[in-house]
């Protein structure tokens, strides 16, 4: 049982991952061109039919694929970069000092992210860019604080101590014995934050916020599928597992790695 | 709810008994009843209560003629009828209106609408206290006098055919003069057969029968506007029961569940909304006719509407609706043409093709029509950079800066062809032979007037001053209880005054 998690995330993660590799390169048809079958049902040569501009859903969903991991990467990567030297520092820095950016980003965390993003991508117009700007934005308190509490945990151990009266500088003690002892703590939120991350964009993108009517996303097909709820329901299906699919994994590849990483797990194991 | 009911039914049993009481020999009263409610969806909500300061379609569309009413009235056929005022006669220059008020017509208070009442809402207009749409409506007025309690003078400094037509819209309205003009957008003071009851914002307006109108009563007691941000969720309470009439379906994908069933009848008429890509003449690019005429053969209109608007509208080719007695059918001036196009472009230097920025609101129409046009327009070399911009934003950046090369959006003002020649138009769009027949057609005769206005149409459309793409189509779905509904929407109001119901 142990690691199946892992194993079923980092499987629905790969195919996410690679579907966006062939894209690429490659799509069935062109997935932003209008095609003369408008709401086919799935056949050939659509295996998922097409939509109202008789595009190809599955063309579609596979470019969409890479808008979610460019979004997904960019937007987590971005907030661990920020976020992480911003929770060690607020935990190695003289009390009154390192409060401020915890509490900074404790207000921040406050705010539901998606709303964050819904805020930011609003006020700079929607784009791709202002969607990976929002979300990355949306998840540094995340990182903030769990670098701050892994690096609390790491300050208070005997090594550290010695460390300390070897004469060893913050920044060396920083680089040394805190960025390795909470790395598998950012890895478990990076993925976790990455599935949010896919969350938000679909979100952003079903409200008009995200990438513009002619880039193929996931959250687009949402919203154009929407119309036709009624008459041709199956549009909304694929774009819904989808997202479904590449949340869970990210979930699952979270909750994996945790229990891999995570050293105190593994000795009661 | 339920607490109400059972009020009703207590001074029901009271007035019984002291009926059966004092007076045995006469009949139980049936005045007691339910009273008769519509209930109809709608998905434009007001910004506010008056229509005179209040751009939004959502205004006018609850209170015209159903709150306020104005001095005439259009028929289905467009031609003015009495309302407030029973006569009307136009100087032989066409400089001076003389309106004779109904006797009858009084204000839901019970005063009486006298011409000062008329005067004084026209005043406010001239002293400049309302939006633009209106002080133009107003441009050619130069004095409106009272001559008796019943006689109104309004004085033109030119003729204007369209002066008549504008007194039937929101600018015509009457308000009560007792009101104090702070509180008219909470709360309207007009004549008509309704008075604003409740306004939820977000929710719902109700209208409550104005107990003292002076006309014909209408049929409901009780009208209830409900607004549903999510068409598909005012598609649920149709079939559901919880509405009577949805206004205008603005997802038409959805319209078989209502077609295939017998508990619904629908109606698809013409609505006065234009969906127009907009060029911007300011553009170096689309300055150039060639340019303009080329991207016209690059769409094919048919498509796009098929993709953004489920294939339900009628193909225009220039800013009239087919109601409008100027209409010509212009639809198949520019025939979907990528060859002609190319060469087009060819001719006016651009074979090596083109960028233009296409910004659209996030409106329910304009994404989906830009993604369907960016594809065609790749077709003919011509890369439009679709940008989604949310209303608000759209209209200050695009509409009020004129930052943009392209834009879709629905003009739905009814007779908006002037629109292209108003001094700084958002198109900045500027012909003076447009402009001189636009001025010719507001100054001639009635016939001159319908005649230069169908020139100036078929001008716009030579010169492919836009695209029109499509006119969005009124669909209206109702119970097969009731009848009465305007199937066209040619004026800015949902009139509740002629519907009824069987039951």
């Amino acid at each position: 049982m142990r690691g199946s998690s892992l194993w079923a995330g980092a499987f629905l993660i790969g195919l996410v991952a690679l579907t966006a590799g062939v894209a690429l390169f490659w799509t069935p048809f062109d997935p932003t061109a209008n095609g003369p079958l408008r709401l086919a049902p799935p056949g050939w040569p659509h295996l998922l039919g097409t939509d109202a501009f008789g595009s190809d859903v599955l063309s579609r969903l596979m470019a969409g694929a890479k808008v979610v991991l460019l979004v997904g990467v960019l937007s987590v990567v971005g907030a661990a970069v920020v976020g992480v030297p911003v929770g060690i520092a607020a935990a190695m820095l003289p009390r009154a000092w390192g409060e401020i950016p915890a509490r900074l980003s404790d207000i921040l965390y406050g705010f539901p992210a998606l709303l964050l993003a819904i805020l930011f991508a609003a006020a700079l117009g929607g784009s791709t860019w202002t969607a990976v700007m929002a979300i990355g934005i949306a998840t540094i308190p995340a990182f903030v604080r769990i670098a701050r509490a892994g690096t609390l945990e790491v300050l208070s151990q005997p090594y550290v101590e010695a460390a300390q009266l070897a004469g060893l500088g913050p920044l060396a003690i920083a680089r040394r014995h805190v960025l390795p002892n909470i790395a598998p703590l950012v890895w478990v939120q990076a993925s976790v934050s990455f599935g949010i991350a896919i969350l938000s964009e679909a979100g952003l993108s079903y409200l008009g916020l995200g990438s513009g009517p002619d880039s193929p996303t996931w959250g687009r097909m949402l919203r154009e599928a929407q119309d036709h709820l009624f008459s041709t329901p199956i549009l909304a299906l694929w774009p819904g597992l989808a997202v479904a699919f590449a949340t869970l994994g990210f979930n699952l590849l979270g909750d994996g790695l945790r229990d891999v990483l995570d050293p105190r797990l593994r000795e009661r194991a | 709810m339920r607490a109400r009911q059972l009020l009703t039914l207590l001074v029901a049993l009271a007035v019984v008994l002291v009926a059966a009481c004092t007076r045995p020999e006469s009949p139980l009263p049936i005045d007691e009843q339910e009273p008769k409610v519509l209930n109809v969806g709608a998905t434009g909500e007001p910004d506010g209560m008056d229509p005179i300061t209040v751009t939004g379609a959502g205004t006018p569309f609850v209170l015209l003629y159903n709150v306020y009413e104005t001095l005439v009235k259009l028929d289905p056929e467009k031609r003015p009828q009495p309302l407030l005022a029973t006569e009307w006669v136009v100087s032989e220059d066409g400089l001076l209106y003389t309106f004779t008020l109904d006797r009858l017509a009084k204000f839901a208070d019970g005063s009486p609408v006298t011409a000062e009442a008329v005067v004084s809402s026209f005043q406010r207009i001239l002293d400049g206290d309302a939006h633009g749409q209106i002080l133009a409506d107003f441009a050619p007025v130069e004095e409106v006098r009272a001559v008796d309690e019943r006689t109104v003078e309004i004085e033109l400094n030119t003729p204007s055919n369209q002066f008549l037509i504008a007194l039937s819209t929101p600018s015509g309205i009457i308000v009560n003069p007792a009101a104090d003009p702070a509180t008219l957008n909470q709360t309207p003071a007009g004549s008509g057969p309704y008075v604003l009851g409740e306004w939820e914002p977000g929710q719902l307006v109700k209208l409550t029968r104005n107990t003292n109108y002076w006309g014909t009563p209408t049929h409901f007691d009780e009208v209830n506007f409900r607004y549903y941000a999510d068409p598909n969720a005012m598609n649920t309470a149709m079939l559901s029961g919880q509405l009577d009439i949805i206004s205008n379906l603005t997802v038409p994908q959805a319209i078989t569940q209502f077609e295939d069933s017998e508990d619904f009848v629908v109606l698809e008429g013409y609505t006065d909304g234009e969906v127009v890509l907009t060029y911007n003449h300011a553009n170096p690019a689309l300055a150039v006719k060639e340019v303009r005429q080329a991207l016209n053969h690059a769409v094919d209109r048919q498509a796009v509407v098929d993709a953004a608007w489920g294939g339900k509208g009628e193909l225009i080719g220039s800013m009239v609706p087919p109601t409008e007695p100027w209409y010509e059918d212009l639809s198949d001036f520019y025939p979907y043409d990528p060859e002609r196009a190319k060469e087009l472009l060819a001719e006016a230097g651009y074979a090596e093709g083109l960028t233009l920025r296409l910004r659209v609101p996030t409106l329910p129409y304009a994404p989906l029509a830009a993604r369907s046009i960016q594809a065609q327009l790749r077709e003919v070399g011509v890369e439009a950079a679709v940008e989604e911009l949310e209303f608000s934003t759209w209209l200050e950046q695009v509409f009020a800066n004129k930052d943009y090369d392209m834009t879709i959006v629905a003009h739905v003002e009814p007779g908006d062809l002037p629109m292209y020649a108003m001094p700084n138009n958002y198109m900045n769009y500027d012909n003076p032979v447009f402009n001189e027949l636009i001025a010719e057609a507001d100054r001639g005769t009635p016939e001159e007037f319908v005649e230069k206005q169908k020139e100036a149409a078929r001008l716009l459309t030579e010169d492919a001053a836009a695209n029109w793409l499509w006119l969005l189509p009124n669909i209206i779905i109702t119970t097969p209880e009731i009848s009465g509904v305007q199937e066209n929407q040619t004026s800015l109001a949902f009139d509740v005054t002629t519907i009824a119901s069987s039951q």
